[in-house]
């Protein structure tokens, strides 16, 4: 097989040698001189024209060829050419012409064309090169991709920019004292992998995200199985339901916490002890964190360790110096949004298809959700629950609206929960969901529950425990309390995909 | 009777066999009186047919004569001389033959006589050996097993002074926990088979493989000085003394366990039987496994083949299933026989062994509590409970083949021992989760398999030179052992509102594989010069030991995902084929994996040691009557490792975390108070090393525990309520040093009475105790260097026959030993930091607590008959044994969790046998005559106790048939 590739390779060497043989025994006659080639070399910074014969500028076997001689244009790709120098020398073949680009990168698409007049190169007989042109691919050039790969801790303070993809390659963590800044339109995307290879980005006690997303450019935390781009708001080609395909997004402060045992500190679930970017909690009330602003996280869930699925957005011991506005959470595995104590305020959640709750509080969280919707969460709407340890905080939730859909249940308070909750609207239901029961230990103050019932159901079929006092029922869409989804239009996927058309 | 040797001479003679028709044959042992060492080259004479022999190295003996009785004459250069009188030796049947009279030798009559009297009791030759040991020491006897009728050495084990035993398999010394145990089989060191013990599980050992079991409780430098509780040394059988031949046959009948229609079990492999799994729990994929979120991208793809070719390969059983169980039995042969040839004698042993166990728990309970938040109140607060039914199968096969070859001066002995257990375990359980945040109910299936296997060969030789002035012992001894629990499989439905529910809250599916496999080579060399000091015997030892061993551990975990699809509550419904993904060709359903153990492995670590000893000592009478073994041992100890954490920070390729040359001094005093009275004094220095996997970064997390080990090597920094940081732990893991005292008081009288009062003191320097975090919700444990410990404790034991009550009682006889511990350690920052925070009103928080593992008393009585060798009862052997150990801490709280500790259990056992002639044998045992029941608490100030877990093992009963020939 070898040995027959080696002959045919000789054969054509042969016939070649024997072309150019008889093409040079016919030079007797005079032929106008043409255009060979084009060749641009490596670095893509000197292209080469090769002409047949020797060439002037001019048709008395004079002058060399200059920038005029030739139209050097550059297309089909990103680049655009800054300049072009020619240089040649009287009589020779081939004139070099060095180029220079507007940016370091080329994908090897951008095309280099070369076009020459007519009547403008002559031969040393004074026949002109017939006009036309020649071209040649740039070669590839630089690093054609807007994709960066995250594999270790960010130890420095670091800015990940509009236009391009950060892939998660483990359980990234930002430490203590270090800045992560995430441009409006980033997409973040988790590589696979769950338990100790789970990917999730955790911004560790002391240190802070800032993550401005706008309305028109939300960033999107997603999985590397997502084909979505910057710019875009759905994904291509995930459902809204495929969940745990990458961890999520968990922030810890130094804001006090509620724990059992009544330490000060505790370490996220799934995060080994001795790891000291997992522990969260303290004595700073005030702890900022960070702003994260339009984000809209995706698909995440997975187990990160010890059989602990991880929530979409984890804020454990999160001070109230920290901004968190505008967030969806879409298909995690587990909660929506935990908040292990901490007393920072959070307004304009979004939680659609999760698997486990949607919003849920433990630890002794002290801040305010405002403004929240809830679609189809996959156990209960609101699992509330009290203080664990002696420290103990209140928080509130106001302004809801909660299309329960595949829910187990509505609101679950523990008797020591510590809630009060104004302004919410349940439709959507099925039987056996329910609000099951008003927290006793602490004073709770629920007011203003709207809800739609499915024909032949009364309110005390879902509000259990009393909890039907503070509930009027009213027709579908007639509510007059709940969430405002302006907040959400336009930037969430679930506003695209036409899920808030009954909210 | 200064220059005068108190004579003796310890002889046991058992049966013996006619090899021709004419003949039969006496055959015996002769022990130094003074130091209880078997003497090489005695001379045994028969006056009346002037025929005799000389021991060999080992002081055995070999007398081929024809029938009748004899007077048997016993006589050294420098001992007195010791005649037996009236041996009789009968053509073709068993002469049962015993010494042993001893009788006092005075300065001029160098010659005692021994009448001959029968006896079957080498427990003994374990009493005289103890008298005259330079080492304190304690054991059981291969007789004391056959009476107590105990079936492996676990069970046993715990009947020796000091010894207790948890988990029916972890032997604790003195109630020092397994880190302080070292077990060691015929003198050399053989892995563990635990991945989180340092100790041996011992139930593995079947009785008939076993000569003894000796436990040292004093260092002597000749032992490795990672010693501290004691080393407990199992010797297998040894070069038989006769032809000796057995089988037997015993069945076991519980009513809670046995033909009970409820029974739980699940479709295992058709090898599980013979104890190993035939390969239908083997893991699907260990490599080449893709992600599901790579799966959905390429469904129909060679990405989505390969997952679908995986999800296909796990076995579809998930279900524990109701099949009536059957009952325990078991089985046993063993031969051995010597022949003495021109110029040698050659022996050789062949046993085997096979157990087939059953037990089935109903309504085992396991509870989980907490300290309530309010710290008012007392009482402890359910966080999660599992009740429900589980059936356990283990069948244990064994087999040894040994050989072993004598002349006058040198023995050389291989012997190759393969032990196997497959235990098979099926729960169906209600669990119950009140977590705050977490408050569901469900239900759970799990199966369980777990298979231990251990190789062991053993080669040694032992030579005498220059008129036995010099002794040589050498053993060499590879062993492979193995543990593995291929497919543990878990699935829990939980309760929903209308539906059964399988997410987040309830815990997803599991399916884990874990794997062990550590390899020893060890050899040990002693070298003995006799000598005389101050015109007393005396002795040099001087020797050496090498160990080369390699731990290999896996964990791989499956978290089995079930993506939509409809659940009736039958666990086989997970791997149907038509539930398996893509469910309904849809990509978003089905049941899924996702492996956590790629692209990287936390789980797994190689870790090996290159251990290499040399030793000096010296034993002799620095004065009368005071003995002194002095001896220094160097250890010099490398530890590699080859592992990482979690996110890949600490990476060790082969890294050396322990290079450490320590010396070990040793001192042992023996004062001979009066005869057959010894006090004696002893001091040493000892070492406890940190385990194979402990001087790492490791993360390792068990899905079968539920508990992650992280290695000693990372720190453990938190912040105060001023946020500066606090160093809980600094991530520098030490060894500790143990200064050991041992003070004894012992009597012994004749046939084996004894009776001795012991006191010990250890001292521990940085202790290493296993720390849980403070931090975590899930248990996490970290070796750290805790404040100092100190142990104090005393031991009684007696053996006496209730003759001195009443003559007519004298064959009754009762043996007994206490053991009394207190111990306490200073509690780790952390931990002392959490009781404070987390105590009730009114509780106050020591410094110090209990070791843990450590039992505050140990107990066993055994009453027995011997009906003798005469008369009805002749061959009736009948024996009541109570064991109990003290309440003792088992886990360590912290935060909310309280300390757990294990309960006593009273266990009250009857063992009656009867040998019949021409070697028939019947055995009747009742197990658990008061019902004890397991019960392991959560104890907390103030609270009523709440079970962590609850079973009934209830009383079971056996009978059993042997034939000897």
């Amino acid at each position: 097989m070898k040995k027959n590739y080696l002959k045919l390779t000789a054969a054509l060497f042969a016939a070649i040698t024997i072309g150019f043989t008889s093409c040079s025994e016919d030079t007797t006659e005079k032929v106008a001189p043409t255009v060979i080639s084009l060749d641009v070399n490596a670095d893509n910074s000197l292209a080469t024209i090769y002409f047949s014969e020797g060439v002037y500028s001019m048709n008395d076997k004079t002058g060399v060829l200059t920038d005029a001689d030739f139209t050097v244009t550059l297309s089909g790709g990103d680049l655009t050419l800054e300049s072009s120098v020619v240089s040649h020398t009287t009589g020779a073949n081939s004139a070099s012409i060095a180029l220079t680009y507007s940016d370091t990168i080329s994908d090897g698409s951008d095309l280099l064309t070369v076009a020459i007049a007519t009547d403008a190169i002559f031969d040393e007989d004074g026949l002109a090169v017939v006009a036309g042109s020649v071209n040649d691919n740039l070669n590839l050039m630089g690093t054609e991709t807007n994709t960066f790969v995250v594999s270790n801790n960010i130890s420095a303070n670091t800015t990940w920019e509009t236009g391009n993809i950060y892939i998660l390659a483990g359980r990234i963590a930002v430490l203590d004292g270090i800045t992560l800044t995430i441009e409006p339109g980033v997409v973040v995307k988790g590589q696979a992998g769950s338990a100790e290879n789970a990917t999730a980005l955790l911004i560790a006690r002391g240190a802070k995200l800032m993550a401005e997303g706008t309305a028109a450019q939300p960033i999107i935390f997603t999985s590397v199985a997502d084909e979505i781009q910057p710019g875009e708001i759905e994904s291509p080609n995930l459902d809204p339901t495929l969940n745990g395909l990458w961890g999520g997004l968990l922030v810890l402060g130094k804001a006090p916490i509620s724990v059992a045992g009544d330490g000060i500190e505790a370490s996220i679930e799934g995060v080994p002890g001795d790891d000291n970017n997992g522990k969260y909690g303290g004595t700073i009330s005030a702890d900022n964190s960070g702003i994260i602003k339009y984000v809209s996280i995706r698909h995440g869930g997975a187990n990160i360790g010890e059989g602990n699925e991880i929530n979409g957005l984890t804020l454990g011991g999160v001070g109230s110096g920290t901004v968190i506005e505008n967030i969806e959470i879409i298909a995690n595995q587990d909660d929506g949004v935990e908040f292990f104590g901490g007393t920072v305020n959070v307004k304009n959640v979004l939680v659609w298809n999760n698997g486990d709750d949607a919003i849920d509080t433990d630890q002794s969280w002290g801040g305010t959700l405002d403004n929240v919707i809830i679609i189809n969460p996959g156990d209960e709407a609101f699992e509330l629950d009290g203080p664990e340890g002696t420290m103990v905080a209140k928080h509130t939730i106001k302004n809801g609206s909660v299309f329960a859909d595949g829910a187990e249940g509505l609101v679950d308070n523990d008797a020591n929960s510590n809630v009060d909750m104004d302004n919410i609207y349940f439709f959507g239901l099925a039987v056996g969901q329910d609000f099951d029961e008003l927290p006793t230990t602490y004073t709770c103050t629920f007011t203003d529950f709207e809800v739609t019932l499915p024909a032949a159901t009364a309110i005390t079929d879902f509000f259990k425990g009393g909890s039907d006092a503070f509930v009027s029922s009213v027709a579908a869409g007639a509510n007059t309390v709940g969430a405002d989804k302006t907040q959400y239009a336009d930037w969430t996927w679930a506003s695209e995909a036409g899920e808030l058309a009954d909210f | 009777m200064s220059n005068i040797k108190y004579f003796v001479l310890f002889l046991f003679i058992l049966t013996s066999v006619v090899l021709n028709a004419q003949n039969g044959i006496i055959r015996g042992t002769v022990f130094d009186g003074v130091n209880g060492e078997s003497l090489p080259g005695v001379t045994i004479y028969i006056e009346s047919n002037a025929k005799g022999t000389i021991t060999d190295l080992d002081g055995k003996f070999n007398l081929s004569v024809a029938p009748g009785t004899y007077d048997v004459r016993i006589s050294f250069i420098s001992y007195e001389t010791v005649k037996i009188e009236s041996v009789n030796v009968k053509a073709g049947e068993v002469t049962l033959l015993n010494s042993v009279g001893l009788n006092e030798a005075t300065f001029e009559i160098a010659s005692a006589v021994v009448t001959a009297k029968t006896i079957r009791n080498t427990e003994t030759a374990l009493v005289a050996l103890k008298q005259k040991s330079p080492n304190l020491f304690d054991g059981i006897s291969a007789a004391s097993l056959r009476k107590t009728g105990d079936s492996d050495a676990a069970s046993s084990v715990k009947r020796i002074t000091g010894v207790s035993v948890s988990d029916g398999k972890y032997v604790y010394v003195r109630g020092l926990g397994d880190r302080y145990t070292k077990t060691v089989l015929n003198g050399v060191d053989i892995p563990g088979l635990d991945p989180d013990r340092n100790t041996l599980q011992m139930d593995i050992f079947p009785s008939n493989i076993i000569d003894n079991i000796i436990v040292y409780k004093s260092f002597s430098v000749d032992l490795p000085a990672d010693f501290t509780g004691g080393v407990v040394d199992i010797e297998l059988k040894d070069f038989p003394e006769e032809r000796r031949g057995s089988i037997s046959l015993s069945a076991g009948y519980n009513p809670n366990f046995h033909f009970n229609s409820d029974y739980l079990s699940y479709d295992g492999g058709k090898t599980d039987y013979l104890g190993f799994d035939d390969g239908t729990r083997s893991i699907p994929a260990t490599s080449d496994i893709p992600f599901f979120s790579e799966a959905i991208a390429d469904p129909n793809g060679e990405t989505g083949l390969r997952y679908k070719e995986i999800l296909n390969g796990f076995n579809s059983t998930m279900a524990a299933q109701k099949q009536t169980s059957f009952m325990d039995y078991d089985f046993g042969v063993s031969y051995g026989d010597q022949k003495p040839l021109k110029n040698v004698t050659v022996g050789y042993n062949l046993a085997f062994s096979y157990k087939n166990n059953t037990e089935f728990y109903e309504n085992a309970e396991f509870g989980r509590y907490g300290l309530a938040s309010d710290p008012d109140e007392t009482e402890l607060v359910l966080r999660a409970q599992t009740v429900g039914n589980y059936g356990v199968n283990n069948v244990f096969l064994s087999g040894l083949a040994g050989f072993a070859i004598k002349t006058k001066s040198s023995k050389f002995r291989i012997n190759y021992i393969h032990l196997q257990n497959g235990e098979s375990k099926a729960g169906i359980f209600d669990f119950t989760s009140r977590d705050v945040g977490s408050e569901f109910d469900a239900f759970q299936h799990t199966l369980l398999y777990t298979q231990r296997s251990l190789s062991n060969l053993l080669i040694d030789g032992k030579h005498s030179f220059n008129d036995s002035k010099w002794e040589v012992v050498w053993k060499l001894s590879p062993t492979i052992s193995k543990i593995e629990d291929p497919d543990i499989r878990f699935t829990r439905y939980a309760y929903g509102a209308t539906d059964l529910v399988i997410g987040t809250e309830s815990g997803f599916p599991e399916r884990t594989w874990r794997d062990l496999e550590e390899i020893n080579l060890g050899g040990v060399l002693h070298i003995t010069k006799k000598f005389k000091f101050n015109e007393q015997d005396a002795k040099l030892k001087f020797g050496g030991a090498y160990t080369y061993k390699e731990r290999d551990f896996t964990i791989r975990s499956y978290a089995i995902n079930v993506r939509n699809i409809p659940l009736t509550g039958d666990p086989n419904e997970l791997f149907a084929e038509e539930n398996l993904w893509p469910y309904e060709d849809n990509i978003g359903r089905g049941t899924t994996y996702e492996a956590g153990f790629i692209p990287t492995n936390a789980n797994q670590f190689n870790a090996r040691v290159d251990y290499a000893a040399g030793y000096v000592s010296t034993e002799l009478n620095i004065i009368k009557n005071i003995k002194a073994i002095v001896g220094v041992r160097a250890e010099n100890y490398v530890q590699h490792y080859t592992g990482q954490d979690q996110q890949g920070e600490n990476i060790f390729e082969n890294e050396k975390v322990l290079d450490n040359l320590n010396f070990f001094p040793s001192i042992n005093l023996i004062y001979n108070l009066k005869e057959k009275q010894n006090i004696r004094l002893s001091y040493s220095k000892t070492i406890a090393r940190p385990s194979l996997k402990e001087l790492s970064f490791a993360q390792i997390s068990d899905p079968v525990s539920g508990i992650t080990f992280i290695g000693g090597l990372s720190d453990d920094v938190g912040i105060d309520y001023e946020g500066n940081d606090i160093v809980y732990w600094n991530g520098n893991l030490i060894s500790t040093d143990i200064h050991n005292l041992d003070l004894r008081w012992e009597l012994f009288q004749t046939n084996g009475h004894m009776f001795s009062v012991s006191g010990f003191y250890k001292k521990f320097s940085n202790p290493i105790e296993m720390v849980q975090f403070a931090t975590t919700q899930k248990i996490q444990i970290q070796p750290r260097n805790v404040g100092d410990g100190q142990l104090l404790g005393a031991e009684l034991e007696f053996r006496q026959s209730f003759e001195i009550l009443n003559k007519s009682l004298s064959n009754f006889s009762i043996a007994s030993n206490f053991t009394y511990v207190q111990s306490r350690v200073k509690l780790s920052q952390s931990e002392y930091d959490s009781r404070v925070l987390s105590a009730r009103t009114g509780q106050t928080i020591d410094e110090y607590r209990d070791m843990a593992g450590q039992s505050p008393y140990l107990l066993n009585i055994g009453l027995t008959y011997d009906g003798g060798t005469n008369g009805v009862w002749e061959g009736l052997e009948v024996g009541l044994y109570y064991n109990v150990q003290g309440k003792t801490l088992q886990v360590v709280g912290i935060k909310d969790r309280p300390d757990i500790y294990t309960e006593p259990f009273h266990s009250l056992n009857l063992n009656l046998t009867k040998q019949f002639k021409k070697g028939f044998g019947i055995g009747f045992k009742v197990k658990n005559i008061l019902d004890s029941k397991v019960e392991t608490v959560y104890k907390s100030y103030e609270a009523n106790n709440q079970y962590y877990e609850f079973r009934e093992t209830g009383t079971s009963y056996s009978i059993s048939l042997s034939y000897k020939f």
